[in-house]
């Protein structure tokens, strides 16, 4: 298999990181082949493998370096290595690498020419700069919420918990290149203030133009669009096989028609009297009577397997797909065949198997392999492996510092089950669909 | 900075080139003339109005026609002195136009080439038609999002074609740097739309191998903290996300401390007789304005957050002071503020913040390429580029 595509390789960063954000910018820099170094939470004895980290996947491939910050020696490490580094990100509040002599400006008089990347939920400037966050609450602030839903409900949440989690991460991750590339160019390191509210923003910049153009609030379209009639999320036949009879029945299919052609070619797929009425025969007539029509289709959709339908009226040239659950998504034939997976083999098992697939980079390089994703480094496992690369330390002086307590000892990955919630849909039957390797096969 | 030729019309590809060009990139926006870009036209109605000026500021626009053989010689000279195309046809179109990776390679062996597509290069579904709904849908995210009682919602705005562009401009600038560090040479760099959505919610993706748990839209009384996490402060909707609250004190901060008994304790109970407790809770967040139940809220550690329209962010006091929104002046002539990146930096862009005209730039472009008057006049002539419309 030809090597995987590593543009950032020989790239030192030093990532001070915990929960889903700035990991999943520092993991795509490690997909491409940088040196990320994770220090996790600065307390003491605060460990970051619990069963989320392991499933969200933010850690993977990368080193943990355990560095107890909370000791002189711990920060006089921490110094040396940031002398070494050319990036060093955190999504800590200020305060906390102030205190610990990691600011960008302490930095800067070890390194020059660093790149900083300080992350937050609000960015540090302003007055929200000190507010705490989670992903969704600066989607909320972001303006994500109010455009989301229709007209007649409130304000509607993203269905995930990492969504501005996973922007801001990627934004973090495009700053740190062009900072990189900058300096390649002019020698000049940089402080880089990033906000994940102003991620969700950015993302909608034109809704927010458009806005100011209109001089109103956008009103929340639902599913629908005003150029798009019909366009929506309709019914399809569940998936209600035996191994899933606790999972509720949940399946939809999306579909647009973007012009009058593509219209009478559905009425003739549904073959539904009603729908051939000469007012449905225009945009302006469809919009007019969009939930007329879509009950008609609803009832058409309902009977038939999403994807199948989906495929039919792809052939007749309708835009069409189905609404993809996590499920489908591992199950989707193209995103097989195009690698959007990679199994990430353990060291030890997990959940009572021996690897799991996680999603990898979202784009291919021609003649290059997806990035290959390496398991979860327990917090500690690379102190040695790091202190040697980076300070050229021994290991009998990586010994001394873990007694001294300036590094905490490699610990053991420990996986508690998950916690469910009340009424949380499960496939039992998840690991036979998936082939997934069980711990005494191996 | 890096040299950029832009082949790409709609949304994704010119939010990828946006990316760059504000990062200081020389963005040369390749446009067919007459009708240029589609989305100059398209994004004129509701609800995109805005959009094409947003999506194509400080970069350059050429008009010209690649499917002639002036044109397309031209293409390859402009290439020849560039770091990177990128392209959002769709798959096959650039092989059509004559102008493959391979003969792009032969005009630059260290070309980046980075096609932006539905479905990707390759595939079984790699011609199926898609909108932004079916992208958002085929990509996940969607499913989870909404009540459980009604179908799914798909997000706002163009957030499957903006993320795309998001990361087909950070391997563009990826592939640059490695160039430049000598990692490596060249590269075609296919993204597509549908696999840049599954990350955003890649932690419930990889929840179902890992438990076979699935999401679970939520349900209109409480949702799943117990309460609802939306409901109306006394100026606007307010968010409230309190992961881990203990009850006891949360019940106190909302105000409902009639609720810390001993009944209430468990939350089955709450939740099971959450119709005694929601008039209270409604009440109460009706009481004040969301930003004093934000900033209260942090003092606690619980995430709150107001619920912002666009004119609230536009407006707001914590943007401004961050200088988020830079005016812009759109092609209908007027001025507005608009967003800028959502990070400092100190990467110049030296393009002024406005989407070019149709061919605005065509003749710099080409007096650049050492074509002289003469030359550009018989080439506009023959229809291979257009007088600019200014």
């Amino acid at each position: 298999m030809a090597r995987p595509f590593q543009p950032l390789r020989g790239v030192r960063v030093l990532a001070f990181e915990s929960a889903f954000s700035l990991p999943a910018g520092t993991r795509t820099l490690a997909e491409m082949g940088a040196d990320v170094v994770r220090v996790g939470r600065p307390a003491r004895n605060a460990r970051s493998s619990g069963y989320i980290t392991v499933v969200d996947g933010g850690a993977l491939l990368k080193q943990s370096l355990a560095l107890d910050l909370a000791t002189d020696a711990g920060r006089a490490l921490a110094r040396e290595l940031a002398a070494k580094a050319d990036i060093i990100c955190n999504n800590f509040r200020p305060r906390v690498m102030r205190r610990y002599g990691l600011d960008y400006d302490s930095v800067r008089a070890l390194k020059p020419d660093i790149i900083f990347l300080q992350m937050s939920g609000y960015g540090t400037l302003g007055p929200w700069g000190e507010f705490p966050a989670y992903g969704p609450s600066t989607e909320a602030a972001g303006g994500m919420n109010q455009l989301i839903g229709e007209a007649a409900d409130p304000p509607m949440r993203i269905g995930s918990g990492v969504f501005a989690d996973q922007a801001g991460g990627r934004y973090a991750a495009l700053a740190l290149i062009a900072a990189l590339a900058h300096r390649q160019r002019t020698g000049e390191g940089q402080y880089m203030d990033l906000s994940m509210a102003e991620s969700i923003t950015h993302l909608l910049g034109d809704r927010i133009l458009n806005a100011a153009i209109q001089g109103m609030i956008p009103p929340r379209h639902g599913n629908r669009d005003p150029r798009i009639a019909p366009q929506g999320i309709y019914p399809a036949l569940g998936n209600r096989d035996d191994d899933a009879a606790n999972a509720q029945s949940d399946e939809w299919i999306a579909l647009s028609v973007l012009d009058d052609e593509q219209w009478r070619t559905l009425v003739g797929l549904i073959g539904d009297e009603a729908l051939a009425d000469p007012r449905f025969c225009t945009h302006v007539g469809r919009q007019a009577a969009h939930d007329e029509i879509d009950r008609h289709i609803a009832a058409w959709t309902r009977s038939q397997e999403k994807d199948a339908l989906a495929a039919l009226l792809q052939q007749h040239g309708i835009p069409a797909g189905p609404v993809q659950t996590t499920r489908d998504l591992h199950l989707d034939p193209h995103l097989r065949i195009r690698g959007a997976f990679r199994t990430v083999q353990h060291a030890r098992p997990v959940l009572g198997y021996t690897a799991h697939p996680h999603l990898t980079t979202p784009w291919q390089v021609a003649g290059h392999e997806r990035a290959p994703l390496t398991d979860l480094h327990p917090d500690g496992a690379d102190n040695r492996r790091v202190l040697r690369r980076w300070l050229k330390l021994p290991a009998a002086e990586v010994t001394r510092l873990e007694q001294c307590g300036a590094l905490l000892p490699p610990a053991e990955l420990q996986v508690p089950p998950p916690i469910r919630m009340p009424g949380q849909p499960v496939d039992a039957a998840h690991a036979t669909r998936l082939g997934l390797p069980a711990a005494e096969d191996a | 900075m890096l040299r950029v030729i832009d082949l790409t019309q709609q949304v994704a590809g010119p939010f990828a080139t946006l990316l760059l060009a504000e990062l200081g990139a020389d963005v040369i926006k390749v446009e067919p003339p007459h009708e240029g870009d589609p989305w100059r036209t398209r994004s004129q109605g509701e609800p995109d109005q805005g959009s094409f000026d947003y999506l194509n500021r400080r970069k350059r626009s050429l008009s010209l026609d690649l499917a002639s053989k002036q044109g397309h010689a031209l293409l390859l000279r402009l290439v020849a002195d560039a770091d990177a195309v990128v392209e959002s046809f769709s798959p096959g179109t650039l092989g059509r136009l004559r102008l493959s990776y391979r003969t792009l390679k032969r005009a630059n062996p260290n070309l980046i080439l980075t096609s932006i597509s539905n479905f990707g290069q390759s595939g079984p579904r790699r011609d199926w038609q898609a909108t932004e709904l079916v992208l958002q849908a085929m990509g996940g995210v969607v499913a989870g999002t909404g009540w459980e009682d009604r179908f799914p919602l798909k997000l706002a705005g163009y957030q499957a074609c903006h993320i795309a562009g998001l990361n087909a401009a950070t391997a563009t600038l990826a592939a640059f740097f490695g160039a430049r560090a000598g990692t490596m040479s060249g590269a075609h760099i296919d993204v597509s739309i549908q696999e840049c959505l599954p990350p955003h919610w890649a932690r419930h993706v990889s929840e179902y191998a890992y438990s076979g748990t699935l999401p679970r839209r939520e349900r209109r009384e409480n949702g799943r903290q117990g309460f609802p996490h939306t409901a109306m402060a006394s100026d606007g909707w307010l968010y409230l996300l309190a992961l881990r609250a203990e009850w006891e004190s949360f019940a106190y901060f909302l105000g409902l401390e009639q609720f810390v008994t001993h009944e209430f304790s468990d939350s089955a109970t709450r939740a099971q007789r959450w119709p005694e407790i929601e008039p209270h809770f409604h009440t109460n967040v009706a009481a004040r304005s969301k930003y004093d139940w934000f900033a209260a809220a942090s003092e606690l550690g619980y995430t709150f957050a107001p619920i912002e329209s666009p004119q609230e962010i536009m407006e707001g006091p914590h943007y401004a002071a961050r200088a988020f929104f830079q005016p812009a002046t759109l092609t209908t002539g007027a001025t507005h503020p608009v967003a800028g990146l959502p990070f400092s930096h100190s990467m110049r862009p030296d393009k002024p913040n406005r989407a070019p005209h149709l061919g605005e730039h065509t003749d710099e472009i080409l007096t650049a390429l050492a074509l002289n008057g003469d030359e550009i006049r018989a080439l506009r002539s023959a229809q291979v580029i257009q007088e600019a419309l200014l």
